[in-house]
């Protein structure tokens, strides 16, 4: 195989201990890595060849820029595109504290651009997902405070988000996210200020424009 | 299901090799794991059981 290494894992054997590593909860699922097992992207679910094409060309590129970030790393630990990069990666892995580490050796080499904005648009998904688990831990005695934690969290990464975002896209996403995150909090008028700020963008994807009307309704 | 999608995985690994006889599964994480390290490759892993 020229470009890749396949391998098949059976998640009822071999594979048993992978999966439960890597939380692969439903089935099929695809996860594209490194030699050290870093996740560079994932598919859950069926893709046609064509799709599925596509998306190990993104996984292709993100292993290549990945070589790279190392290897800038390894000679200027302290660049800040490297080290955003760097976030994005650990993010996507649910390495949470490695990509909050790294966030901030991006800010303090003055890195402002669009890559730091997904970094901390996933950080903050990795909050909001940490929310909702604490949310559903009912046997303890501390998932409330724990679950508003989080979710204080993840309002301030995706308002770190807002504020990188070059990208409309990740714009739209940060301040969606922030109109979800307010709207949990039962804070009304702060999820309307972004539920209009949503609406007011151009180019933003319509599902994210139809949640945020109904927002404006409520 | 599961059969369409590894046919699927299949098929697009082939058309990415020079030739579809190079297009062999490996079953095994650590010798996966190896040989992307030896050559740089990006490993795909497919996930499946047996129903």
């Amino acid at each position: 195989m020229a470009q890749v290494v396949p391998v098949r894992l059976d998640t009822e054997k071999s594979g048993k201990r992978l999966a439960a590593e890597y939380g692969v909860q439903s089935l099929p699922t695809v996860l594209f890595l490194d030699a050290d097992g870093v996740v560079m992207h994932q598919l859950v679910g069926y893709y046609a060849p064509k799709d599925f094409a596509s998306e190990m060309s993104t996984a292709a590129r993100r292993h290549k820029d990945w070589a790279s970030v190392k290897q800038i790393l390894k000679q200027n630990p302290a660049d800040g595109k490297a080290n955003a990069l760097y976030a994005l990666t650990m993010a996507r892995n649910s390495r949470l504290r490695e990509a909050e580490k790294v966030i901030r050796l991006a800010q303090r080499a003055g890195y402002t651009e669009n890559t730091l904005a997904k970094a901390c648009n996933e950080l903050g998904d990795l909050y909001f997902a940490r929310r909702e688990t604490a949310e559903h831990e009912h046997d303890g005695h501390n998932h409330a405070a724990g679950s508003a934690t989080a979710l204080d969290d993840a309002i301030a990464f995706f308002k770190l988000g807002e504020k990188y975002a070059s990208e409309v896209d990740d714009r739209a996403y940060a301040k969606y996210s922030l109109m979800a995150s307010y709207f949990h909090q039962k804070r009304m008028d702060t999820a309307r200020r972004y539920a209009k700020e949503i609406v007011a963008l151009k180019g933003v994807n319509e599902r994210i424009i139809a949640d945020a009307k109904s927002i404006l309704k409520r | 299901m599961r059969h369409t999608l590894a046919a699927g995985v299949f098929a697009t690994l082939a058309t990415l090799s020079a030739s579809a006889a190079d297009v062999s599964w490996n079953h095994d994480w650590a010798t996966a794991q190896k040989t992307a390290a030896k050559s740089g490759k990006l490993i795909v892993a497919d996930f499946f059981a047996e129903w």
